[in-house]
């Protein structure tokens, strides 16, 4: 199996913790923060293949880590899933550079099938 | 409908939406840890431990309920968001489908099922989406209120005469059925209704043979 790095920012940890758990036991590498400014620090230090992103959180919003992580790592590839978002934010969000965009709570599957995607167009 | 009473329904869908989303995240948490609940059960199938087949059907409950509370939420959410343009343009094979799945419950307490039944074409309509969500609700309830258990609404969307219409067609008894249209022109509902849709520039027509045509002639742009 391909090994990527995954990058998970939500502020809700119950649901961000089972969810990397969940990543990790599919043979993704995953890593989890809370907030903006640790997932930019994170885009800089850990360099994720793929960052799965909530989209409001308290602080910096999602958008503007979006924004901020595609211009720090244009390759990185970022993917919203958020309770949120609207169809404003969606087409913000794809304008900004996001790859996908999931609405929680999404299926594993779906979101692992995402994931890899979104590898794979990170390398194409 | 007045500003106040617009800024109002706005506010009130505004706090509304807000609660939907807090409580998608909810399910989002409740699904996840079930997910990795079952990611554990999955792992240990072949050397269960005792009342494994107990704890596997019970995380498949929470599974499925979490799934009936995100549809609901969605429902819910899309609701909410009617008040924020007061004049919008409106898919009516989209609007039949959000009435029916909020209404079916009120339905269901007596004993009549609703059903939606949809155009193969596109029918929209610029019109007040609350106004008119509250008139096709209005004349739904008169129906069921009158209607014998067991039997059927179906809404059905389309073109009369090139005018978008939504018919609203009772099955079951026809003999019952026909008594209850009487007595459905002259319940509350049909009168809200029917104000309502003299408000939207449409008019209920009760001359057609199994229930009531909502049609509607000019909308409001």
């Amino acid at each position: 199996m391909e090994q990527f790095k995954v990058l998970l920012v939500d502020d809700e940890e119950e649901f961000v913790l089972a969810l990397a758990e969940r990543l990790q036991m599919r043979g993704l590498d995953s890593r989890v923060v809370h907030n903006g400014e640790q997932a930019l620090h994170m885009v800089q230090d850990y360099a994720p293949d793929v960052m799965l992103l909530d989209l409001k959180m308290p602080g910096m919003d999602g958008l503007e880590v979006l924004r901020r992580a595609k211009k720090m790592r244009p390759r990185v590839q970022v993917v919203i899933l958020t309770g949120h978002g609207s169809q404003q934010d969606e087409e913000i969000a794809r304008r900004l550079g996001a790859f996908d965009y999931l609405q929680k709570p999404a299926d594993i599957g779906d979101i692992v099938a995402t994931l890899r995607r979104a590898h794979s167009g990170s390398n194409a | 409908m007045k500003q106040t009473t617009a800024n109002e329904l706005a506010f009130f869908g505004k706090i509304t939406a807000g609660f939907t989303h807090e409580i998608k995240n909810i399910l989002a948490i409740i699904k996840e840890s079930s997910g990795l609940m079952e990611d554990l059960l999955e792992l240990t199938k072949d050397d269960p431990f005792p009342h494994w087949e107990r704890f596997s059907h019970r995380v498949l409950v929470i599974r499925q309920q979490v799934q009936r509370g995100v549809e609901l939420t969605t429902r819910l959410n899309r609701f909410a968001h009617s008040p924020d343009e007061p004049v919008n343009r409106v898919d009516l094979n989209e609007l039949a489908d959000q009435l029916v799945r909020l209404s079916e419950r009120f339905a269901r307490l007596k004993e009549v099922t609703l059903k939606a039944s949809f155009s193969d074409s596109q029918v929209t309509l610029v019109t007040s989406p609350v106004e008119l969500q509250m008139a096709v609700f209005a004349l739904m309830e008169g129906c069921w209120n009158e209607m014998p258990a067991g039997s059927e609404i179906v809404l059905r969307v389309e073109l009369r005469e090139k005018s978008p219409c939504i018919l609203v067609r009772l099955a079951g008894n026809e003999e019952a059925l026909a008594a209850a249209k009487h007595k459905v022109q002259s319940s509350d509902g049909y009168q809200a209704a029917r104000e309502l849709l003299q408000e939207l520039g449409g008019e209920i027509l009760a001359d057609i043979q199994d229930g009531f045509a909502l049609v509607f002639g000019d909308t409001k742009e």
